[in-house]
């Protein structure tokens, strides 16, 4: 019997995920390509996709748009974000969408 | 199937087929689904070579050794010769099947002659799930269905 890549990519998922035998026999060829080998950067972080790393890019935006998301970030920063770090992106987004009818 | 079912994989809840008030599950392939067709197989291998007992008298125990080599070195997986070509025959798609739904072979024929167009979609799409990147070879359902 070869040992050779099929036991390396258990041996693999035990060092990492401390998967054991019984967990490894549920898991079908499909799982284990795409959510245990998932794709990594050079830095070891899963990849994802482009619309969720940077889910506003391809969406045009109104200045209302982004105040409102403003205003929710505020909501859900809470103190964290300061009032003048709020009114300068406030500012910053007048800037930038003011001539966009919003 | 969703993203999150093929992710999930045989953790998710089963495909199910309702057939005369009986209810059949349908897993997905798993290693341990693989592992059961091979073994499934070889065991088929081994009745085979039984029948052939008498003609090959002396050499029986010689024969039976050379199919455990084979077993040996994955000629039986899934990926291997004879697992491939097992599932392009009817019987090997039935082998299978049975395995998935977690009943002997006889009663999975028997679904195969009265339900064979909801056993085949349902397997081809269990066969998509658990693989990546697969596509359904018409070949295999030319055959089910013959």
């Amino acid at each position: 019997m070869r040992v050779g890549f099929v036991t390396a990519k258990f041996a693999a998922l035990v060092d990492k995920f401390n998967l054991d035998p019984t967990q490894y026999a549920a898991l079908t060829d499909r799982q284990l390509h795409e959510v245990y080998f998932h794709p990594r950067t050079k830095e070891g972080a899963i990849e994802l996709p482009a619309a969720i790393a940077s889910p506003v890019e391809d969406v045009p935006q109104t200045k209302d748009d982004v105040l409102a998301g403003l205003e929710r970030l505020k909501l859900l920063l809470g103190g964290m974000l300061t009032e003048e770090d709020y009114q300068r992106a406030v500012a910053e987004a007048e800037a930038k969408y003011g001539e966009v009818p919003g | 199937m969703s993203e999150l079912s093929a992710a999930l994989g045989g953790a998710a809840p089963s495909y199910t087929l309702v057939v005369d008030g009986k209810t059949y599950t349908m897993g997905l392939i798993t290693q341990a689904a693989k592992v059961a067709f091979e073994k499934a197989l070889f065991n088929k291998a081994r009745e085979a070579a039984r029948m052939m007992k008498e003609d090959w008298g002396d050499e029986y125990g010689a024969k039976l050794d050379e199919l455990s080599e084979k077993f040996q070195e994955g000629e039986f997986s899934l990926e291997g010769a004879r697992g491939q070509k097992s599932l392009g025959k009817p019987w090997g798609v039935v082998m299978m099947l049975s395995i998935l739904l977690g009943v002997d072979q006889q009663e999975t024929m028997k679904l195969m002659t009265t339900h064979s167009d909801e056993l085949v979609s349902l397997f081809k799409l269990v066969v998509k799930e658990s693989f990546p990147g697969v596509k359904f070879d018409e070949d295999v359902e030319k055959k089910v269905t013959a």
